[in-house]
């Protein structure tokens, strides 16, 4: 297809052809126009999808009431009406909103300031936003850390038909996640440190797991410093090492510091985002008796009954995957990511197992994961074979999550 | 050279000003400005729920009613009573969960004593015998047979007092459908329970104030 004229005429799968072998040749040094053709096709891609959940959720009374599931409620009445001043809502009394991070609800603030629409349009717009990007930057960080040879329309692809996917067409946090932890890694990975501390900032304003980015900086500047070092170096130059080193690392805990302060002048407790975490029966224990115990329960029978909460062993499970997902990364030598993706399942075990397979299902590591996993499938039948199985699987999610099944809290 | 020496300035001074705010912020976690009430449910979880009544402060705070029905209550206004250690709240009334539980009875104008209604197990078993024992002094024990109601009479000094429950003995029963939530199920909460039994000590129908005396213990 070498004239435009051939281009235009081959449809739209074919003009996908052209600006996935453009991208192959050109990479992101080339013209900005195979940018701007993976933008529309991803773009193209989420707006179908959208369209396809919206068309769905009318039988269970539209749109707004149909997606809005578990936590979104929470979203949106922190979008429409701030943080609690004072604890609420039944059986006790004594939930509040606090541990919701902010960034996400404040994206979704602005945004409905600016457009005048609702909550949860506005939430979701956000969301959709936020995925977009982070699938057009994590082409671009494929292509940085596992070489030349990835090809993006397949990643887009496995995007759109990944089952769990849903959660990032939700008003909810996961598609801001996504977006500033591949910031994260696009920062590393450029040797940015000021951008990586930034980065890490907005990170641990969209969830508290954002703040295990802030060891790793910890010990890849204190590696730095050292690398840097040397005895006959003067003392204006100790000190640019100094700030070098320092700033990032200033940086990076901002985003839950300025939340902490935030409530602090709220609440009068500035660690309130974890001390409500009693009104939902959660408190720390030992990670590895979490594990046991709920791998222990042995309840899988109880999988598919929508009335009862998920099997315990179900959601203790994809920590499972999540270890090995994390060891097959370490063996890369993509040790940033091994951290994230196993550090999140560590800490979020310390308090229950119950939201186990949402932070490992939507966590942008695991994609990646996955991702890697696809470019390693030569066979174009194979890779359709399992995008239709990931479709109908798709399908069934969506639906138990219209049925408010706990499988997807 | 005066650029970069510039920069790193900017640097540091950044750092030190962000450093500086991160102490204040540790200071500020490290003494939180919250009400007793608050404190107790949140921070030392000696209260199983959050009493805002108690937020107010003594001066302001309501008076509790004469007669408390539990079983026609809600809570925030049950946590002024059912501090720690008590099941989900029935239409008859709450039982009190075998691990140390407390009740307090706040202070009432002229009130001198407090007469509680209890109740035996729902299911064929022993007579359940439980102590109140009042922070300060003073244990009184009762035992009700399963199937009876009785009542117990503690003193109430003019501050109100607080008192441990402690049952001396439990019958295992079904366990209650699990909580709900903004309408759901509520899956964490439910996880937490038992699954098809429970544990349950002896079961407090009413709280009522009186103007008499209590008798010895």
């Amino acid at each position: 297809m070498s004239s435009r004229h051939d281009a235009l005429a081959a449809g739209p799968l074919g003009l996908a052809e052209i600006a996935w072998s453009a991208d192959r040749r050109a990479g992101w040094s080339a013209p900005a126009r195979p940018i701007l053709w993976l933008c529309a096709i991803v773009a193209g891609l989420i707006l179908a999808k959208l369209a396809v959940y919206v068309a769905a959720a009318q039988s269970y009374g539209g749109a707004e009431l149909g997606l809005c599931r578990w936590d979104c409620e929470w979203y949106l009445h922190t979008m429409t009406n701030g943080y609690d001043p004072v604890p609420r809502m039944r059986p006790y009394h004594n939930f509040a909103n606090w541990a919701f991070f902010p960034l996400f609800p404040v994206l979704g603030q602005i945004f409905q300031a600016v457009s005048g629409a609702t909550a949860f349009w506005s939430g979701t717009i956000v969301s959709l936003l936020c995925f977009g990007a982070f699938a057009v930057l994590s082409c671009h960080y494929r292509r940085l850390t596992r070489g030349p040879g990835v090809q993006n329309l397949p990643w887009l692809v496995l995007l759109t038909v990944y089952p769990f996917s849903l959660y990032f067409l939700m008003p909810y946090s996961e598609s801001t996640y996504l977006l500033t932890t591949v910031l994260l890694l696009l920062a590393v990975q450029a040797r940015h440190a000021v951008g990586a501390g930034l980065s890490a900032a907005l990170l641990s304003a969209t969830r508290p797991t954002g703040v295990l980015a802030i060891p790793y900086l910890v010990v890849d500047r204190a590696l730095h410093a050292r690398r840097t070092l040397r005895r006959d170096m003067t003392w204006g130059e100790r000190l640019k090492l100094l700030a070098d080193c320092g700033l990032p690392l200033a940086l990076a805990p901002l985003g839950i510091a300025s939340y902490m302060a935030y409530l602090y002048w709220l609440t009068g407790d500035a660690l309130a985002f974890s001390h409500v975490q009693v009104a939902w029966d959660r408190v720390f224990i030992n990670p590895m008796k979490t594990f046991y115990w709920a791998i222990a329960k042995n309840d899988w029978h109880l999988m598919l009954n929508p009335d009862i909460p998920a099997p315990r062993s179900y959601s203790a499970s994809f920590a499972v995957v999540a270890g090995m997902a994390s060891l097959w990364l370490l063996s890369r030598r993509h040790v940033l990511e091994a951290w994230l993706l196993g550090s999140v399942v560590v800490l979020a075990l310390m308090t229950s197992e119950t939201s186990v397979p949402r932070y490992v299902t939507a966590n942008p590591i695991f994609l990646l994961v996955l991702g890697d996993v696809m470019d390693r499938i030569r066979k174009r039948a194979v890779l359709i074979g399992l995008a239709l199985v990931a479709l109908a699987l798709q399908a069934f999610l969506l639906n138990t999550w219209f049925i408010e099944s706990s499988l997807l809290m | 050279m005066r650029g970069a020496g510039l920069s790193t300035v900017l640097k540091l001074g950044a750092t030190a000003a962000i450093g500086l705010f991160y102490l204040a912020l540790v200071f500020a976690a490290a003494h939180p400005r919250v009400s007793p009430e608050y404190a107790a449910h949140y921070l030392e979880h000696r209260a199983d729920c959050w009493d805002p009544l108690g937020e107010r402060g003594h001066a302001d705070t309501p008076p509790p009613p004469e007669g408390i029905a539990i079983g026609r209550a809600f809570y925030p206004e049950l946590c002024r009573y059912l501090r720690q250690g008590w099941a989900r709240v029935e239409d008859w009334g709450v039982r009190v969960e075998p691990n140390k539980a407390s009740l307090r009875l706040p202070p009432r104008p002229g009130a001198q004593s407090v007469v509680l209604t209890l109740r035996g197990a729902n299911v064929p078993g022993p007579v359940l015998r439980t102590q109140f024992v009042m922070a300060g002094g003073g244990t009184f024990e009762t035992a009700v047979p399963p199937g009876e109601t009785q009542e117990l009479v503690l003193p109430l000094p003019e501050a109100g007092a607080e008192f441990a429950v402690r049952s001396l003995n439990y019958v295992v029963e079904p366990a209650l459908p699990p909580d709900r939530l903004m309408g759901r199920v509520s899956p964490i909460l439910a996880a937490n329970r038992p699954s098809a039994t429970r544990h349950a000590g002896i079961g407090l129908v009413s709280i009522r104030y009186g103007a008499g005396a209590a008798p010895a213990e």
